[in-house]
């Protein structure tokens, strides 16, 4: 038995199944509305009265924490349940009756959410790039500014989602309704609780969700042009008008030694 | 037959498979195993190409084998043409077959198949037991069934399994035997039907203008006019269990 030929076809199988399925189409209808309410100035994000000019690494940063936020929080109730489906359809029966061991069982249905996750996060990042040409603002697209938030803020996140969601089904009291509660407000609650640690402004890179690593690195550069920025930090749909743009760069990913004073990708992963 | 399939532990005795205790080596009888479990279900958007290529996989074939033992089975179960359509819209029967593929992906030495006619309609269900009789003959295949009639279609030998226990284990022509002069039939008025079926063990009854025929399984003659007749698995199978309830 070769490990990855059985990882490889667990995740194929639990990801064609799910992308079929009409709840996919509606989670990848709501990924794609949110897409277009941020191209149409809907939803947006704000540092107190004051936004980034829409560059790669504004529009990057913002639609990372858009993906963290909405499909970090509600894609876990997509990914849940296929080791629950395995159980009902007798195929976990049938597996169980192989030689394939419980960890690559495992992996396999982690890749598999993940991918899925990662599917959606993808239409969010090709919405992205429109909306920083429908914006006008920068019609240079800078790739990797544009991409690395999505590779070290919200991947991670997604990896760590999909793990959750598994880890729910393996738990027999958090497997059902209860399981599905506990994530609603565990997610949201989770969010404002780290938030509020003092240690958080010292090792922003340490928040699963990157608000505070995002938020950091772009209120530096927007103290700089309004030094009467109060420090509020908003994303969704907004009232309060738009007084100033600022020039946002992207973060200047560095090593993990560098951790305190900028934060590291690499220690996400840790 | 959980245990069978070592897909559980059990709490009384042994399984071995060619000496081998199975429960402290399970690879050694999973290696050679295809198992087909009660209400079988599959993943509706994928279909059956799709589906037996993830079972493959995961019974450790490799690709151009997978490929190969996957058009074999599509022939031999007759879904060369549905192959490709989703498996959530496929009838009973072909979801069936589509079990008993799956089963036989690592060509195994024992089939394990766990009421597989449960649902289906008589055409499908016998069908489905042909098949099963075609490929007991290069495999030992343990059929798990109350449908007496695919007992009688398929079974070259029966184990009758009441509460967890072995009551009989012999060819269906012995445990026929042990039925001689022990089913009767005559004709009852049907008033009398529901005291009958409290004092003896009625297998069949069929409406008739006199009255209703009863088959009845019994050591002693029950009544006078009764006769008898030639036994049956149904008749054994509730002579068996029902001795022992």
């Amino acid at each position: 038995m070769k490990p990855a030929r059985v990882i490889y076809h667990l995740a194929r199988a639990d990801f064609l199944e799910r992308v079929r399925r009409y709840s996919f189409l509606v989670m990848l209808g709501l990924a794609s509305l949110l897409g277009y309410q941020t191209a149409v100035g809907n939803v947006r994000l704000q540092l107190g009265d004051y936004r980034g000019e829409f560059n790669s690494a504004w529009v990057g940063g913002m639609m990372s924490i858009i993906a963290t936020f909405f499909i970090g929080w509600f894609g876990f109730y997509l990914v849940k349940g296929s080791v629950a489906r395995d159980r009902e359809t007798g195929v976990g029966q049938i597996m169980a009756t192989t030689p394939m061991t419980r960890p690559l069982y495992t992996l396999g249905k982690w890749i598999s959410n993940f991918a899925v996750l990662m599917l959606m996060v993808v239409i969010l990042a090709i919405f992205g790039i429109v909306i920083q040409f429908l914006s006008g603002e920068s019609t240079q697209v800078n790739l990797s500014a544009y991409l690395l938030p999505f590779i070290f803020i919200v991947m991670p996140l997604m990896a760590l989602v999909a793990a959750i969601a598994v880890l729910f089904e393996a738990v027999p009291f958090l497997s059902g309704g209860f399981g599905n509660i506990v994530y609603f407000f565990g997610f949201i609650m989770m969010l404002p609780l780290i938030m509020e640690q003092d240690f958080i402004n010292t090792y922003p890179a340490i928040e699963p969700m990157g608000l505070a690593l995002l938020k950091a690195d772009m209120a530096e550069e927007v103290i700089k042009v309004f030094p009467d920025y109060g420090g509020s930090f908003m994303l969704g749909g907004m009232d309060t008008p738009i007084i100033g743009t600022f020039t946002w760069t992207g973060i200047e990913w560095t090593p993990l030694s560098s951790l305190p004073a900028s934060p590291s990708s690499v220690s996400r992963f840790f | 037959m959980r245990m069978l399939a070592t897909i559980t532990k059990p709490t009384d005795g042994s399984v071995t498979w060619n000496g081998v205790d199975v429960v402290k080596s399970p690879d050694t009888l999973r290696d050679v195993l295809g198992y087909l479990p009660q209400d079988f279900g599959v993943y509706p958007n994928l279909n059956a190409v799709e589906f037996l290529e993830y079972m493959a996989a995961i019974k450790g074939l490799d690709a151009a084998s997978a490929k190969k033992r996957i058009d074999e089975l599509l022939q031999l179960v007759n879904l060369v043409e549905a192959a490709k359509r989703p498996l959530g819209g496929y009838s009973g029967g072909m979801k069936q077959r589509v079990g008993i593929a799956q089963a036989l992906l690592n060509d195994p030495q024992l089939l394990i198949v766990d009421e597989p006619t449960v649902g289906l309609d008589p055409e499908e269900r016998v069908r489905f037991r042909n098949l099963l009789s075609d490929l007991s003959g290069e495999r030992i295949v343990i059929l798990s069934t109350h449908i007496v009639s695919d007992v009688e279609a398929t079974a070259t030998h029966i184990a009758l399994v009441n509460k967890g226990q072995l009551l009989r284990e012999a060819a269906p022509e012995k445990l026929l035997n042990e039925l001689e002069n022990k089913v009767w039939e005559w004709t009852v008025h049907s008033d009398d039907l529901s005291a009958l079926k409290q004092k003896h063990i009625v297998s069949g009854t069929i409406r008739r203008s006199d009255g209703v025929q009863v088959r009845v399984v019994s050591a002693e003659k029950p009544e006078a006019q009764a006769e008898n007749t030639s036994p049956n698995l149904e008749d054994a199978y509730l002579y068996f269990i029902g001795g022992k309830q």
